[in-house]
């Protein structure tokens, strides 16, 4: 079994303290991300936000129901193809 | 910013009352200390970025809670801060292993980009043990190397006394050199 020393030298202070300090040293978070942040924080307005909610509520809405007319038309045309076209050949 | 352009008191008053732009002015006060906590603490740019985010959000929702204690403005982001590190922890634990060399490479302020990214095999070793480390002693770290506080400032953010830090300080290098020393790193190698 090791016996671990329970204090330590001025020495080893000064060594574990010099590494820790080369170690940890303050970054600078990536500009982009402060700024994309700061753009948050600062705007937009929670009305604002709501607006756009709606904007994309909309635009969701608009894109379901073209969707949803071809997917309508396509089975339409297959309906077609299937009672004309496929018994008379 | 200097200090003497900033009221925190003041600041944290109209913050409270819902006015943006105080609370920007914290934003840009603690964004480059809380950025640091979470980096060191998780190892990871991209988690990094996200907590930091996640920290001023819910800073942002609670504002009008907040009620000065006597205690730096400070302790409360970190408090944030300390809590959203610890679910990532948990949910990381519950999903995958941490890759060991998954190693973040931010410039620091003093150095060149491209000597960032040389970084040594002992540094990585020794960030590893920092983070293996219980929460409070990365924090003191953190809080001592990062930001060079002193531990009465250090006390006054992490709620202890400060012959409390320095007791905690010293056996957070006491662990360190016995860790350092089963790893084989020579301590006066330097």
């Amino acid at each position: 079994m090791t016996v671990r020393k329970s204090n330590l030298d001025s020495s080893q202070i000064d060594a574990i303290e010099g590494r820790l300090a080369g170690t940890l040293r303050p970054v600078q978070p990536p500009g982009d991300f402060v700024q994309r942040l700061r753009g948050r924080i600062r705007f937009p307005e929670r009305t604002q936000i709501v607006l756009r909610l709606r904007e994309w509520q909309r635009l969701g809405l608009a894109v379901g129901a073209v969707l949803s007319g071809m997917v309508a038309l396509l089975t339409f045309a297959r309906l077609m193809y299937q009672m004309f076209w496929r018994r008379s050949g | 910013m200097p200090d003497t352009e900033f009221n925190e008191e003041n600041i944290l008053l109209r913050a409270s009352q819902g006015d943006r732009d105080a609370f920007g002015q914290l934003y840009e006060h603690y964004i480059e200390r809380i950025f640091n906590y979470v980096y060191y603490r998780t190892g990871n740019l991209h988690d990094a970025e996200d907590l930091t985010a996640r920290v001023f959000q819910r800073a942002m929702n609670h504002i009008r809670n907040y009620t000065d204690r006597g205690v730096p403005f400070s302790a409360w982001l970190y408090r944030i801060a300390h809590n959203l590190v610890a679910n990532w922890h948990r949910d990381r634990s519950r999903r995958q292993e941490i890759p060991l060399n998954e190693l973040p490479v931010v410039p620091s302020k003093e150095e060149r980009p491209e000597t960032s990214l040389v970084r040594s095999q002992e540094q990585d070793s020794l960030l590893r043990l920092i983070r293996q480390l219980p929460p409070e002693r990365q924090h003191l770290l953190i809080l001592k190397f990062v930001e060079n506080l002193s531990n009465a400032e250090i006390g006054q953010i992490m709620g202890r006394s400060e012959g409390a830090v320095k007791s905690l300080y010293h056996r957070t290098l006491l662990s360190l050199r016995d860790e350092l020393g089963a790893q084989n790193i020579n301590l006066e190698g330097e």
